[in-house]
């Protein structure tokens, strides 16, 4: 799918390295194509989004076609990158899958009444985070349709 | 940090010394009383012999004594025939002496106090005038000369005696009166200091009383204001305690699972992507290492529905417990027909309870008596109540491995296992809740071995109906 080359790129804005290198590593393990790219703070989301400081190259912060969000991090935190996503009326459009280790009911609710298109708690093994991976793919990049970067 | 002492009881039984004091006051005011009035009364007889008696008696001598003098110059008068044309007057009036005196001296015979004898004498002499009287007058008819001459003679001592008794009887009055006046004096004396006392007793108990009555009911009030304040800060600390509970909860959702996330998918990468260099013992290690984590996160995952138990406020409502029974065996549908148990159970009760909880009770019991079944022998599981007042007493019976009696109560205990875990999978967390839903619902369960497996028993609150049926 060349013609949508550039809006196949994951998103995924997390403080932890740590999960950042697992859902990197659990990326690569599954047969997804997709290029994942990584932020990690709500605030560098936004510096990427609006193509600023260090991601002020266009080649650098390719157009996401989804964005795979954390909740708990420091300063922005997730429920704050998602009332700034869909309050910008360029980015109001963009998938946010909420994956977080929370499974909290309240999290849950208040996430889809922000906005968020599907919530998925951090798989505990390998296997379940590939295969997850997978299915969000399959769905996003498959499945749907997304509304083309410029 | 409240001692017991300090916990005001019920001020009547707390307090008897209120009682006391009133009783001690009542029979004290009882007795004053009493005294006051036996003394009045006293007063009142002395008055009466004092303003009465005496009086009578001085009075009914002073009017002998008169009568007794005017007979006499009457009888002088008579003899010496010094006024002829008042003959029969004098007459008249010295035989009517023994009616005019008859009067009197009933009185002092009646009411004089002192000697007796003077009485009887006074009565004699008066008798003995009264005859000497009769005979002058009948003397006088035929000797006036002689009758003269008894008069003058006998008539002066007669009279004279007989003035000196009515003397001696009207001194003797007199003295009485001045004597009972003086005892008067000192039985109102002690009566006013009786009722002074009763006064100021009176006054001194109702002042002890009522300030006693006020500091006790003062502390009392502080007391039961302080337990409240006591309350109301176990009450907070208790919300305090409940709401770190929960953050506890989220703290251990997140945070103790976050790192241990990351030690299985590590592991887990280890194990694969790095398998060439491990050797077959680090394979193994890599293994039991990931086995090891992933009991943690049960055991995280246990702890936590096990805190989760009742912290969330679940409507107590009337549950009927044969649907409650069906819609749990329909959830257990696999679990018991692949071991084909068999579950029976009798017409249950309507309870009160949190419904959710009373379906987790049940599928922990019932899966439990699964779980633990022979290894050859389908397992049979029998559900029975029984009325205990106004709860209803279930009990579960199977016919599985069961359990020897010592661990009866162990067996509730939290993450407490019986057996191991390669023979029977689990965190041991399941009889713990089911004993912290029987005790949200303010009942016991208690475990019995029998002759071939286990029985549980617990009790529940009865709904209303079920309880008047």
């Amino acid at each position: 799918m060349p013609d949508r080359a550039q809006g196949s790129t994951i998103l995924m804005v997390d403080d932890d390295e740590d999960d950042r290198f697992l859902v990197k590593a659990a990326l690569t393990r599954s047969g997804v194509q997709h290029q994942l790219v990584c932020v990690e703070s709500g605030e560098a989301m936004i510096d990427y989004l609006l193509r600023r400081r260090r991601f002020a190259d266009p080649k650098s912060a390719p157009c996401p076609g989804i964005i795979l969000l954390d909740l708990n991090m420091p300063g922005m935190d997730g429920e704050h990158c998602l009332r700034e996503l869909r309050a910008h009326e360029d980015f109001k459009h963009i998938p946010v899958v909420i994956l977080t280790t929370s499974a909290a009911e309240t999290d849950v609710k208040r996430c889809y009444q922000l906005g968020a298109n599907s919530y998925v708690v951090k798989p505990l093994l390998m296997d379940t985070m590939v295969a997850a991976l997978e299915r969000i793919c399959e769905y996003w990049f498959g499945l749907v349709e997304l509304v083309p970067c410029d | 940090m409240a001692s017991a002492a300090e916990n005001p009881a019920p001020m009547e039984a707390k307090e008897p010394w209120v009682a006391v004091g009133f009783l001690t006051l009542v029979i004290a005011l009882i007795a004053l009383g009493t005294i006051a009035v036996s003394n009045l009364r006293r007063l009142n007889g002395a008055t009466n012999r004092l303003y009465l008696h005496p009086f009578q008696v001085s009075n009914a001598a002073l009017n002998i004594r008169l009568a007794l003098s005017e007979s006499r110059l009457s009888m002088l008068a008579l003899v010496h025939h010094d006024e002829p044309q008042h003959e029969a007057a004098l007459r008249e009036a010295i035989q009517d002496l023994p009616r005019h005196v008859a009067h009197s001296a009933r009185i002092i015979e009646r009411h004089f106090l002192g000697d007796r004898a003077l009485v009887a004498q006074n009565k004699a002499a008066l008798a003995d005038w009264t005859r000497f009287q009769r005979a002058v007058l009948k003397l006088l008819e035929h000797d006036p000369q002689q009758a003269r001459i008894r008069v003058l003679s006998e008539g002066t001592s007669r009279y004279e005696k007989l003035a000196a008794i009515q003397d001696e009887i009207i001194a003797f009055a007199r003295r009485k009166a001045r004597a009972l006046l003086h005892e008067a004096d000192r039985i109102r004396a002690s009566s006013e200091a009786q009722l002074s006392l009763a006064f100021v007793i009176t006054v001194a108990f109702a002042v002890v009383t009522s300030a006693l009555v006020f500091f006790r009911t003062r502390r009392a009030t502080s007391a039961l204001a302080r337990s409240g304040l006591q309350l109301a800060q176990a009450n907070t600390e208790l919300l305090r305690s409940n709401e770190s509970l929960r953050r506890f909860a989220y703290v251990a959702s997140h945070d103790l699972r976050e790192p241990l996330r990351k030690i299985l998918n590590f592991g887990q990468l280890l194990a694969t992507e790095k398998s060439e260099q491990l050797d077959e013992e680090g394979a193994h290690y890599a293994q039991r290492m990931q086995d090891a984590a992933q009991r943690l996160d049960e055991l995280i995952v246990n702890l936590l529905s096990y805190s989760r138990v009742g912290s969330q406020s679940e409507q107590q409502v009337a549950v009927n417990l044969d649907r409650l029974l069906i819609e749990t065996t329909d959830d257990l549908a696999l679990m018991l027909e692949e071991s084909g148990a068999e579950l029976h159970w009798a017409d249950l009760p309507d309870v009160v309870g949190a419904p959710t909880q009373l379906k987790q009770l049940f599928q922990n019991l019932i899966s439990n008596a699964v779980k633990f079944r022979k290894a050859d022998t389908a397992p049979k599981i029998e559900i029975t109540w029984r009325r205990d007042r106004e709860r209803c007493v279930i009990s579960v019976s199977d016919n599985g491995i069961g359990f020897e009696a010592q661990y009866a109560e162990k067996i509730f205990g939290v993450f407490q296992r019986l057996h191991s875990r390669d023979l029977y999978p689990g965190t041991g967390i399941g009889l713990a809740i089911c004993q912290k839903i029987v005790e949200i619902h303010g009942g016991t369960i208690s475990a019995h071995a029998t002759l071939d497996g286990a029985r549980f028993e617990f009790d529940l609150p009865l709904a209303s109906e079920a309880r008047n049926a």
